[in-house]
């Protein structure tokens, strides 16, 4: 029984890792780079790795939510501005999410994605509305396994996969292309690998699913496994457009392209499962963005939250989530278009990451409330070198936008 | 700082960084016009790309009809957005920025019609006419690579 | 007011502002968002109650977005600020917890107002999740 559960929660992690903004990043890098960036995809996996283990465990120990908390230790105004940061970026990742549920199905179905848009906006509400959330999580994290299908592609493409190792540790910048793009593209994989909503979410559910110091090892088994299992799925659709689209001069700007390696690769079926792990992937971050809107807010205020409760019970949270998706739907039902919503989330990812991050060293180094369970020295020490590198990358992220335009 | 002064300037930068990174710029140089004309021609060769890939794949019988569909008609809107963009900037007033226009000019509105026989017989499901179309694509493509090379 | 257990000294900002406060029943109610004070008999300051709400809360944040936020509370609501008398408060741990249930306090205006009009018309609202 214990088994199934921590398999549960290792499947639930890998499959739960790719989202809209990692399925576009990996996909354009792949084209355009190669593997010459999975540097960057695997540094920010570490990252995310620290940090998403820490706020488990804060959930854990504390059972409170860490936007509960960042206000208690670091003061409302912090607090506050930790608050807008988050909700800002989540908010957009929201609405890159929600169009590229639509993108996905308008590839299954050839509907134009705006027409789907509504509809997943309001489905993506009424789950997190009546659904239960372990079944959530683990429903959508289990589908999302369909990506898998993009390991079966490279395989079926026969690589040299000597060639493609040593693209990832001997990492050499294209020679056609300029180096202020280059990074600006390693911040988009550091911000789409490290997406601030994850570490909140992670602590959120957990306090949702009920965890405590006994769940202790099994969080860290989803985390130090799953999670990087969930980034050799990154690598794997880089890798797939590196080998298919790359050699073509193909440069990704939609999600098709994107899929386009999997059917030329590995047939009719490959594909279709490669559009189930697209809409699993978005629907699932979506319904895990639009609640960690709804938690930043409600932790901050005190606000009762929670699926754990009654809707009635917890009125002006379901409310905030509610309005997070009405605002994000009209956000994509301008036509903006969602791959481009996504490459920008990812940048602002990265530039919201330190804002986001640093309560979460304090309050899990924090003895009041986390006793025996606080940070071992080494933890603290990787921990806070990847705070350097975080506030690195969001310090470089804007300037770097603008002198590439958007990476250019 | 406080948390609204910091919230008013997030703001400001924001949008600063929309607009800036949006705009199309006015090539005041024949320089400038090129790196123009290279972008416009690297992007439409990768759409034929996309789109010759695709019909590829299909008549493997690798691709399911709605994807093709889509993934054909997002390459048409692509180049045709490639061209308006690429004809909206005003040319700077040399003998070789109008022959770059003129030359990129032909190879876009080709592609862009091959593109658009190509949606026109995906929809109608007919593969060997699809296909039959799909064989202008190359060497179209390696006008556009040699054009974006001698532009670079 | 309430008589402190003696040996156990408190730190105002850093046991009591911005806990989080729970009914009996363990149920989140609000956040510590400021303190009233009043004067004692001997002179000496006590707590009298926990302030609770976005104006409470904009004294804290200062400056001129606490000045907007609480202009824009006071718009929305011409109560009192709303309060919970210190004598309610039960045990001061890492949340300050009350001895009186969540419903009885009527701290939580919006809470009730949403739940009224919004949350209570769509079908579903008084079910656990499936």
């Amino acid at each position: 029984m214990k088994f199934l559960q921590v398999a549960l929660g290792i499947l639930t992690a890998i499959g739960g890792f790719v989202d809209i903004g990692d399925l576009v990043t990996n996909g354009l890098v792949g084209a355009r780079y190669g593997l010459s960036l999975a540097w960057a995809t695997l540094l920010g996996l570490v990252g995310i790795c620290l940090f998403a283990e820490m706020s488990g465990r804060v959930a854990a120990v504390t059972h409170r939510g860490t936007f509960d908390l960042v206000r208690e230790r670091l003061g409302p105004r912090a607090g506050l501005a930790n608050l807008v940061a988050s909700f800002l970026v989540t908010a957009l990742t929201v609405t890159a999410e929600i169009g590229g549920v639509a993108l996905s199905l308008e590839l299954a179905t050839s509907v134009n994605y705006i027409l789907w848009v509504p509809m997943v906006g309001l489905f993506v509400w009424l789950v997190i509305w009546r659904v239960k959330f372990s079944i959530l999580e683990n429903g959508a994290g289990l589908l999302g396994l369909a990506l898998l299908v993009f390991g079966f592609a490279l395989w079926k493409l026969h690589p040299d996969y000597g060639s493609l190792v040593h693209q990832v540790f001997v990492p050499q910048k294209p020679p056609n292309e300029r180096l202020p793009s280059y990074f600006y593209y390693a911040i988009a994989l550091f911000g789409a690998a490290m997406t601030p909503y994850e570490v909140f979410f992670f602590s959120s559910g957990g306090v949702e699913e009920g965890w405590s110091r006994k769940d202790l090892m099994i969080e860290r088994l989803n985390v130090f496994i799953g999670f990087p299992l969930g980034a050799v799925l990154s690598l794997a659709i880089a890798a797939d457009a590196a080998l298919v689209l790359k050699p073509r001069g193909i440069e990704v700007d939609s999600l098709g392209q994107i899929g386009l390696p999997v059917a030329f690769a590995a047939g009719k079926i490959a594909l279709a499962v490669a559009i189930l792990g697209f809409v699993a992937a978005t629907f699932g971050a979506a319904l895990e963005t639009g609640l960690s809107c709804g938690y930043s807010i409600a932790q901050y205020f005190g606000w009762q939250w929670g699926k754990f409760v009654r809707p009635r019970q917890a009125a002006r949270f379901h409310v905030a989530v509610l309005l997070t998706l009405i605002i994000a739907t009209g956000f994509v039902l301008t036509t903006i278009d969602p791959v481009m919503i996504t490459e920008y989330s990812v940048v602002f990812s990265a530039v919201a990451l330190p804002l986001t991050y640093f309560p979460i060293l304090v309050i899990s180094n924090d003895p009041d409330y986390m006793g025996d369970k606080r940070n071992g020295r080494l933890m603290n020490a990787l921990a806070s070198a990847f705070l350097v590198l975080i506030v690195v990358a969001s310090v470089a992220a804007i300037p770097l936008m603008l002198w590439t335009r958007a990476g250019q | 700082m406080t948390a609204g002064r910091a919230a008013g300037v997030l703001a400001v930068t924001v949008v600063l960084v929309a607009i800036l990174t949006g705009c199309v710029g006015h090539a005041a140089t024949t320089g400038a016009y090129r790196g123009k004309a290279h972008h416009s021609a690297q992007a439409a060769s990768s759409s034929l790309q996309t789109a010759l890939l695709a019909v590829q794949t299909s008549a493997k019988g690798n691709l399911l009809d709605p994807y093709l569909d889509t993934v054909l008609s997002q390459a048409e809107d692509d180049l045709g957005s490639v061209q308006q963009q690429f004809d909206s900037i005003q040319p700077p007033n040399t003998t070789e920025a109008d022959a770059l226009r003129n030359q990129l000019d032909t190879l876009l509105t080709k592609g862009s019609s091959t593109l658009s026989d190509l949606r026109i017989a995906a929809r109608r499901d007919q593969q060997g006419e699809m296909v039959h179309t799909a064989q202008d694509i190359p060497p179209l493509v390696t006008k556009l690579d040699s054009f974006a090379r001698a532009t670079s | 007011m309430s008589e402190k257990p003696h040996g156990r000294v408190f730190d105002l900002s850093l046991h009591l502002l911005d806990r989080q406060v729970l009914d009996r029943d363990g149920r989140m109610v609000c956040k510590v968002d400021d303190l009233e004070f009043e004067r004692g008999a001997d002179g000496s300051l006590y707590v009298a109650a926990i302030l609770v709400g976005q104006r409470a809360l904009s004294h804290r944040i200062g400056g001129r977005l606490g000045v907007w936020i609480r202009s824009i509370a006071q718009r929305l609501s011409t109560d009192d600020v709303p309060r919970i008398d210190f004598a309610q408060e039960d045990d001061i741990g890492s949340a300050i917890k009350l001895g009186a249930s969540r419903d009885s306090l009527g701290v939580a205006p919006l809470e009730d107002w949403v739940r009224e009009h919004i949350v209570s018309r769509v079908p579903g609202s008084r079910h656990e999740s499936e």
